[in-house]
């Protein structure tokens, strides 16, 4: 069955109740731990004589919200201050235009010796109590925040029409830790409101629910009937977010340093998505440590490009990385490659002072692994040939377009080596918001200029979901500008799922078709496209030659 | 034997006593008066700042999160206060209120490194405390005048108050054998007095709460 959910919004602020409000909102509720949280404060705060909680709710309230939304406005009132006439308080809630009034901040959420001499001072849930019974005589509606069973049925009793499960403090990133998961919140809402009656609002607020996601999870499994968003509406997305958009600011000249130097890197880390936004904070975080990355990410996503960047913004710049492809390191001369000659250096001493880049780290024989293992421990290297260690200070980016640990052939004790630090890039369906921005970039690269797209382009780029990732998208779109006559249109794009070969006469079959999934049908397509041509399949797929001819060897694509 | 009134009202004393001018407490009961950390009626700190401090102390919220230590400093100063008192404080606080409220950061240890940073200002200081444990972490803080609360009680057991005034006697006596020169005060009220007889315990002065009238 069905049910309409419920959404009630707490507001601090002008713009976070306008903004509530505009995305329809049930309920806004003023209180004074939402105007602590847009002041930069935590909600907790709201329990402290900081401010006059009751003046102060009214104060920006009337001043920025009342009158200027549609939603119903409750006033969030402290009703333990012994001296407060709570009629009065109602009266004036009235007065001012509010559509109800809740208890806020509520004392059940307080625990300990001071709850109970609040409660027996009658300065703690009584008084709350009072103060919905005085709102429902006067006309006013009361949402009443509860925590016990008891606590709900007397306040329906009381008036209130509108039952919230307090199930604590809000955890997440707030910093308070919350003992409860979801679904064993659920099972206490369902506790807390066994019995109440159907003309009565259920819904819930705090504790683990920090997610629009989370939220309806609960009220499927529950009987509450909607949410309150306090933190999870202003506080978290809105400090994300502003520290998103700073941080962007922020790495305006790294990225154009980045630019400049890494165009094709550049190219793979371009998007505004959260998931992307977040792989280059980390990658700025990482750039000055000397901890070991692992990048991790399916074919295409940009492991390699990642990993030169990273390496391109840090301390070690001034020397070129040194790369080494793993799956083409053979078991007769990778450990030469690896460890050098007596009268040869080998990579990993080729890249002392700088950063070695290990591409398909899973890929190294169990040899190569354990003296991989000996120089991420311990920095040493044993050229072959020779008797004595030396001393090599590089930095270790590894990639892998699969888990180390699925492997059964990669060493546990290695991969914690490697991973000091772990990096994922997103497969580009994952983040579909940054394909028009990649689209627009490819398409510049190839043009010298902005190029256009039609909507209806666009919308087939977003429809497709990208096996072969930015690489993929990156061909695609260079394919359709040169074959664009100015707008690129859907008929440019091709087909891009099963029929993305039709285009090259190879003989494969064309309907039916499986899409291309793994790395090496990937190559295998190009390879076809290309009519096994090495030089233009590896400018197609955007690698180098050598790193075509590796993979072929690799996936035993002898031709 | 020092002796200090606190209390939350602002009127000038006939008494030579020194005091403690602590806004919230204003209105408040002698039982009340120890939950005003968590009764949100009033800007405590602000209603300090502009009240002339006529060379009295000022009871700090420490946890205050707005504006600057530095700032509030000077305004204490030019309004005439001479020392500073953790109270309201989050001494009193436990379980989850305790460690959800750590996050403003409200906290002994941190209302202790605020005293310590106004001591460093020219203030005198004393510090709350209603355990050894927060005796022992306003000692590390540098302070040298602490002020034993007797504690919340949920329901007062009036025939155990000899072995109650002797558990907090003992707290005394662990911190002066620990840091002998350290100056001891006791808070109490006539509640308290009548209670507890808290004015039995020996330290080096009392704190005596005043009702004050609204």
């Amino acid at each position: 069955m069905s049910r309409d959910f419920r959404f009630g919004a707490v507001v601090g602020s002008g713009m976070t109740a306008q903004a509530a409000d505009s995305a329809g909102a049930d309920y806004l509720l003023a209180l004074n731990a939402g105007r602590f949280r847009v002041q930069g404060a935590s909600s907790l705060t709201s329990y402290l004589p900081v401010r006059p909680a009751n003046d102060w709710v009214f104060e920006f309230a009337e001043r920025e919200i009342l009158g200027r939304c549609k939603a119903p406005v409750f006033a969030g009132l402290s009703v333990s201050d012994p001296g407060l006439d709570i009629a009065a308080l109602v009266d004036r809630t009235r007065e001012l235009g509010f559509s109800g009034v809740c208890n806020f901040p509520p004392t059940s959420l307080l625990d300990g010796r001071i709850a109970t001499v609040l409660d027996r001072e009658g300065l703690g849930f009584d008084r709350e109590l009072e103060l919905v019974r005085q709102a429902s005589a006067r006309g006013l509606q009361a949402l009443a925040h509860v925590v016990s069973n008891a606590q709900a049925h007397a306040m329906v009793q009381a008036g209130a029409g509108t039952i919230c499960v307090n199930i604590g403090f809000t955890g997440g990133s707030t910093g308070v830790s919350t003992r409860w998961s979801v679904e064993s919140a659920a099972a206490q809402i369902n506790r807390i409101l066994a019995g109440i009656p159907a003309p009565i609002e259920k819904l819930c607020i705090g504790g683990p629910i920090t997610s629009p996601e989370k939220a309806l999870a609960v009220t499927r499994i529950s009987r509450a009937q909607g949410y309150i968003a306090g933190s999870t509406l202003d506080r978290i997305p809105l400090e994300q977010t502003l520290r998103d958009v700073a941080e962007s600011f922020k790495a305006i000249p790294r990225l154009a340093a980045v630019e400049a130097a890494e165009t094709i890197a550049d190219a793979a880390l371009v998007g505004s998505s959260h998931s992307m936004q977040e792989v280059r904070r980390r990658l700025r975080d990482l750039a000055h440590r000397d901890d070991p990355v692992l990048i991790r990410g399916e074919t295409g996503t940009g492991k390699t490009l990642a990993a030169r960047v990273l390496h391109g913004s840090g301390r070690r710049t001034r020397r070129a990385p040194v790369v080494i492809d793993c799956p083409s390191l053979t078991q007769q001369d990778g450990s030469a490659l690896l460890l050098g000659t007596a009268t040869s250096r080998g990579a990993l001493e080729l890249a002392s002072g700088g950063t070695a880049i290990l591409e398909e780290v899973v890929a190294l024989s169990p040899g190569h692994q354990g003296q991989l293992l000996r120089f991420a421990d311990e920095g040493l290297i044993q050229r072959i040939g020779e008797t004595s260690a030396r001393q090599v200070r590089a930095r270790i980016i590894a990639t892998s377009s699969i888990d180390p640990r699925s492997s059964d052939h990669f060493r546990r004790d290695l991969y914690f080596r490697l991973a000091a630090e772990e990096l994922a890039l997103p497969p580009l369906r994952e983040r579909p918001d940054d394909i028009p921005e990649l689209a627009l970039h490819f398409g510049r690269e190839a043009l010298g200029d902005t190029p256009r797209f039609t909507n209806a382009a666009l919308r087939r780029l977003l429809e497709y979901d990208w096996p072969g990732n930015v690489r993929e998208l990156r061909h695609i779109v260079r394919r359709a500008i040169n074959s664009a006559d100015g707008i690129v249109g859907q008929r440019h794009l091709g087909p891009l799922d099963q029929n993305i070969l039709s285009d090259v006469n190879t003989g494969l079959p064309q309907a039916g078709a499986e899409r291309p999934r793994t790395e090496r049908d990937w190559i295998a397509d190009a390879l076809l496209r290309n009519g096994f041509h090495r030089g233009k399949t590896a400018q197609e797929l955007g690698m180098s030659t050598r790193t075509l001819y590796n993979k072929i060897n690799k996936y035993r694509l002898e031709v | 034997m020092q002796h200090f009134i606190i209390t939350g009202h602002d009127a000038p004393r006939t008494d030579g006593l020194d005091t403690i001018f602590c806004p919230c407490l204003v209105g408040l009961t002698e039982t009340q008066a120890d939950l005003a950390f968590v009764m949100p009626r009033m800007d405590h700190n602000r209603v300090l700042r502009e009240t002339p401090g006529h060379g009295r102390w000022a009871g700090v919220l420490a946890s205050d999160p707005f504006g600057t230590e530095a700032a509030f400093h000077a305004a204490l100063r030019a309004a005439g206060y001479r020392g500073v008192a953790n109270w309201p404080s989050s001494i009193l606080l436990e379980g989850t209120t305790r460690q959800s409220m750590s996050t403003i950061p409200a906290t002994p240890e941190f209302e202790y490194g605020y005293l310590a940073r106004a001591a460093q200002a020219g203030f005198d200081t004393m510090a709350f405390f209603v355990s050894l444990d927060q005796a022992r972490q306003a000692l590390d803080a540098g302070l040298q005048r602490l002020v034993l609360h007797p504690g919340l009680h949920d329901a007062p057991d009036l025939a155990r108050e000899g072995i109650y005034r002797a558990a907090l006697q003992s707290i005394v006596d662990a911190i002066r054998r620990e840091k002998p020169q350290t100056e001891i005060l006791a808070y109490t009220s006539a509640l308290h007095d009548d209670q507890l007889g808290l004015h039995r315990l020996k330290v080096d002065g009392f704190i005596h709460l005043e009702v004050a009238p609204t």
